[in-house]
């Protein structure tokens, strides 16, 4: 623009306008904090692979043994040892589940079996699709029950503890620092050796120490909100105690805790699958994902379907777990929305 | 007077994931020997970014010199090379941050961190390097330097710590220091300390500052030439005397007229300036500050305003001081203080330099 | 500095003698005697055995005799192992556990450093993300399927390595690999968080702004800064290890000394089972308490601040 032009702009354009650009505009509509944290989870490729796989490998524990018309304790020796065989996916070549051996011999049709074990079966004669999912199941059900358990003491325990601080707050402190200086393996070896090894009894052990890390993050949370200037800001402002706890208390410490027990739970899938190889799983003929393991190396040499197959299952779970753990924690966390 | 620095028509930008920021829109401005120029503006006005530009301090990606040229000793520093720009920083131009507790690496005798810049741009031997490092902390104020040389930051005091900053960054005699906010996070009465620290120190040493600050009240103190900054580009620059007691953007009224001084009237109404900053992914048509001003014209929504010149020092970019403008009346605040400046031009003209 | 240390080892001792108490009270509380398996012992034998252990005496009595030979170090003697002291049941094995567990630390240690350091230098960039996925599959996937696969491709398969045993430093690559997993896995990933956040820090700014040179920063700046937290989980992932050892030296048939334990828990010989748990224990707590001091030594805000005291 010259000199010239500039001289020439219409008078009109210079007549006051104050206030006609909007003030207040918000750059975009206010979410939820459950909402904003579904969006940024949705986004994240790994957390929603490891949502699928959970609800896949939940579904399948829950509704596959049910719709086999094998089930997991029966034994025929007659059947034993039968390698996989997948209708479709036999014709792919690397995967071996075409029902022959590691030598190229076809079991089924030499022993002339029309049914097809897509995850062979075990020495026993045991139908290994059946016990992989009925172990998932057993291994779900200690982690899922250890971790909620976890969670409500946790809850109770840190709540009090942060809630009325102080005294209190000191002494429950010190038991839990001596708690955790116990190592927990030690512990659970104990207890199993006393309580002989069963689902009950495993989830009993894991919980005697895997509260106290809850606790600690209940508690913290706790002390946190109460300091925290925002906090005070709606209790000057004459909030009442159930807003403060509904609107202030519950997103903040929701968080923490989704993401703690969302660790939690492979975590005790870990550590049953240990259990089973120092001989303080579950007793046959159960099965559990980690004895599934533990029993599959004893044929590694011959029979390597029975190691792999539990052992990928295993992997994968704890893996989908974490994954999710991962993005939940990064979508909790308020801080970091831009 | 010599010219240090020059800066000419810089852009910065920050790519992210919701699009191209542009924190820096276009700002001139230049640098004479020994003064000190302060820039003014409010959190996101773009102050910080310049000052980190002119270092090429800003992180890349996300952050990058989109345009312009920063001419430092007839070379260009946005053009250099990450090599031929280390052995400037420190050197040459020296930087001190806001936040003291957190600008020195608290696992480093401090003597050390003062010793590093000296021993990599002049090639001192380590026991030399020692010598000047006990004679700077002397320089700025520091009790006791033979046992402080060796301490950790976390045993200084937050205004003890900001004085080894100014240290370090004054180890080397730099052409130019740049401070960010050197105050912001200390005391008042350290404060104090601090500024007139600095400007001892100016004149021992003869050093440029370009001093970054949102505070209006250290300006009157140790500022030569001010820069309003607003929304990514500089909106009035002029002399203390020309910002504070004729000052002609909008925006700078806004500020002088928020700011209480001993001498502001008890009747005088402290003002705020209305609204946020603008969004500078997608900054506003015409005039970034006519949204927020109550003396905005219809025109501040359609052009972006020139810079126009009030006298030789003086400039500000505001349609106000176009011809057909309506007189308008400043705020209170701005009225009671003013003063007629001898040097000014009959009537405000176009820059000659700003091309639109 | 020093108060520190002596409420520490305070702690110390108060969860030994905890962990001593519970595990001589949940001994007694077994099912049966241990020497309920060797049908083969007459009454008169059991009495003698009985008597000769002390068994037959009251339970306090009992754990106060247990009390003092502990602190004389004395773990008591094996009822399967031709009564053989405990102590040295535990010797014996101890030199192949060591070796398995050191190798594994310090291979975990440099190679998780190397990835995290990497990791970070190089954010966002494909190296990052190939740091990322290999640190959340080394958390995931458990030791002994690792072990699992190595045995079958490594040994069966492949024929590289010795799928069993302990008989030389081949013998020891893959338990070592199998237990480092974990360890790379959490270090990389903790050394990347750590290493981005001292990188974004005011005072590397500073660094950068007296003119240092990237790589400079890095090693006289970000490093030791970021290396200071890292300690701090050296000695949970050193308790990982030896727990991790229990299955490994099984799958590897190792004669260490969680092979041996594993083996009297299903023999029910409960001296060795108690001795090795409180030999465990005692181990567990005095590395974590020797990083503790570590950490506080490497650190001077800590070092000083306690010193001042």
């Amino acid at each position: 623009m010259e000199q010239k032009q500039l001289d020439q702009l219409s008078t009109d354009l210079f007549r006051p306008a104050a206030g006609r650009g909007d003030l207040e505009q918000i750059g975009r509509p206010s979410l939820s904090y459950w909402k904003d944290a579904w969006l940024r989870l949705r986004k994240n490729k790994g957390a929603i692979f490891g949502l699928i796989v959970v609800i896949v490998l939940t579904a399948l524990a829950i509704f596959a043994p049910m719709a086999s018309k094998n089930d997991y304790h029966t034994q025929n020796l007659s059947l034993s040892k039968l390698p996989p065989k997948i209708p479709v996916l036999e014709k792919v070549s690397f995967l071996h589940v075409d029902g022959k051996d590691k030598d190229g011999f076809d079991v089924y049709k030499a022993k002339n079996i029309k049914e097809n074990y897509w995850f062979g079966t075990d020495d026993l004669g045991r139908d290994q699709w059946v016990r992989v999912w009925q172990g998932t199941r057993i291994s779900l059900l200690i982690a899922v029950a250890a971790a909620l358990i976890d969670l409500g003491i946790g809850i109770i325990y840190g709540g009090v503890s942060g809630f009325y601080g102080g005294k209190v707050d000191n002494i429950m402190m010190r038991i839990i620092e001596i708690l955790i200086g116990i190592p927990q393996l030690i512990l659970v070896i104990l207890f199993i050796l006393i309580f002989k090894p069963g689902v009950s009894s495993i989830i009993l052990a894991m919980i005697i120490t895997g509260w106290t890390g809850m606790a600690r993050i209940v508690r913290g949370q706790m002390l946190k909100m109460k300091e925290q200037e925002f906090v005070m800001a709606s209790k000057t402002l004459g909030a009442a105690n159930s807003r403060l706890i509904g609107k202030h208390l519950i997103p903040n410490i929701l968080g923490p805790i989704i993401v703690t027990t969302m660790f939690t739970v492979p975590g005790a899938i870990f550590t049953e699958a240990f259990l089973s190889f120092i001989g303080l799983g579950i007793a046959p003929p159960q099965a559990s994902l980690g004895s599934l393991v533990n029993d599959g190396f004893r044929f590694l040499q011959t029979y390597p379907y029975l190691l792999i197959i539990p052992s990928i299952i295993i992997s994968l779970l704890i893996l989908s777990f974490n994954l999710l753990g991962d993005g939940l924690r990064d979508a909790l966390d308020p801080k970091m929305r831009k | 007077m010599e010219k240090v620095l020059e800066v000419k028509d810089l852009h910065v930008s920050f790519d992210t994931y919701g699009g191209v920021v542009k924190a820096v829109r276009g700002v001139n401005f230049d640098l004479k020997k020994g003064e000190t120029l302060a820039i003014v503006g409010e959190s996101g006005s773009g102050k910080s970014v310049t000052s980190k530009a002119l270092m090429r301090l800003i992180p890349n990606p996300p952050g990058r010199i989109a345009k312009g040229e920063i001419l430092f000793d007839g070379r260009d520093l946005a053009k250099l090379s990450e090599k031929e720009m280390q052995k400037i920083r420190g050197k040459d131009i020296a930087m001190i941050f806001q936040d003291p507790m957190t600008s020195l690496n608290p696992t480093m005798k401090i003597g050390s961190q003062i010793m590093e810049g000296l021993i990599k741009h002049q090639n001192l031997s380590k026991s030399t390097a020692k010598e000047r490092a006990l004679e700077l902390l002397r320089l700025v104020g520091i009790p006791q330097p033979e046992v402080r040389i060796n301490q950790y930051p976390h045993q200084f005091s937050g205004g003890m710590r900001q004085r080894v900053v100014v240290a370090v960054a004054l180890s080397c005699n730099p052409k130019v220091l740049i401070a960010d906010e050197p105050t912001t996070a200390l005391d008042v009465t350290i404060q104090a300390q601090i500024l007139e620290l600095m400007k001892d120190l100016q004149n021992k040493i003869d050093t440029s500052i370009i001093f970054i600050t949102h505070d209006l009240g250290v300006v009157a103190n140790v500022a030569d030439r001010v820069a309003v900054m607003y929304g990514g580009q500089i909106v009035e620059m002029g002399t203390v005397d020309e910002i504070f007691y004729d000052p002609r953007h909008p925006y700078t009224w806004g500020l002088l007229a928020s700011m209480p001084s001993l001498d502001t009237s008890v009747q005088t109404e402290l003002a705020a300036i209305p609204g946020t900053p603008p969004d500078l992914m997608n900054p506003p048509k015409g005039d970034a500050f006519a949204p927020r001003s109550s003396y905005a014209l219809e025109i501040d929504f359609e052009h972006e305003p020139p810079m126009f010149q009030i006298s030789d020092t003086h400039f500000a970019k505001t349609w106000l001081l176009h011809e057909n403008a309506p007189a308008v009346e400043p705020p209170k605040a701005v009225v009671e203080k003013r003063r007629t400046m001898p040097s000014n031009f009959a009537k405000p003209r176009l820059a000659e330099e700003v091309v639109l | 500095m020093l108060r520190y240390t002596l409420q520490r080892i305070v702690y110390m001792l108060i969860t030994m003698f905890i962990i001593a108490t519970l595990t001589f009270f949940l001994m007694k509380l077994l099912p049966g005697s241990p020497l309920k398996s060797q049908d083969k012992l007459t009454p008169e034998q059991i009495t003698i055995i009985n008597e000769k252990y002390g068994l037959n005496d009251p339970l306090p009595v009992q754990y106060v005799h247990y009390l003092g030979n502990l602190a004389k170090g004395d773990l008591g003697s094996s009822f399967q192992y031709d009564n053989r002291p405990v102590t040295e049941l535990i010797g014996n094995r101890i030199g192949a556990s060591a070796q398995l567990g050191f190798q594994a630390l310090i291979l975990g240690s440099i190679v998780g450093l190397i990835l995290g350091i990497i990791a970070a230098i190089r954010h966002n960039t494909i190296f990052d993300y190939g740091a990322t996925v290999l640190a959340v599959l080394g958390i995931s996937i458990p030791s002994f399927v690792f072990a699992g696969f190595m045995q079958y491709i490594l040994g069966v398969k492949l024929q590289l390595l010795p799928v069993a045993l302990w008989e030389g430093f081949s013998y020891t690559i893959m338990p070592t690999i199998a237990l480092s997993g974990f360890v790379i896995a959490n270090i990389s990933r903790f050394m990347r968080t750590e290493l981005l956040e001292v990188m974004g820090s005011d005072y590397i700014m500073l660094a950068k702004a007296k003119g240092m040179s990237g790589t400079g920063i890095i090693i006289k700046h970000a490093l030791r800064n970021a290396l200071i937290p890292v300690i701090t989980i050296i000695g949970p992932l050193a308790v990982n290890i030896m727990t991790g050892s229990l299955v490994i030296e099984q799958i590897f048939a190792i004669p260490g000394l969680g092979e041996q334990f594993v083996k009297s828990i299903s023999m029910n010989d409960y001296t060795v089972i108690m001795g090795t748990t409180i030999f465990y224990s005692a181990l567990f707590i005095f590395i974590i308490f020797v990083v503790d001091i570590l950490y506080g030594v490497i650190d001077p805000r800590i070092r000083v601040a306690g010193g001042k005291k």
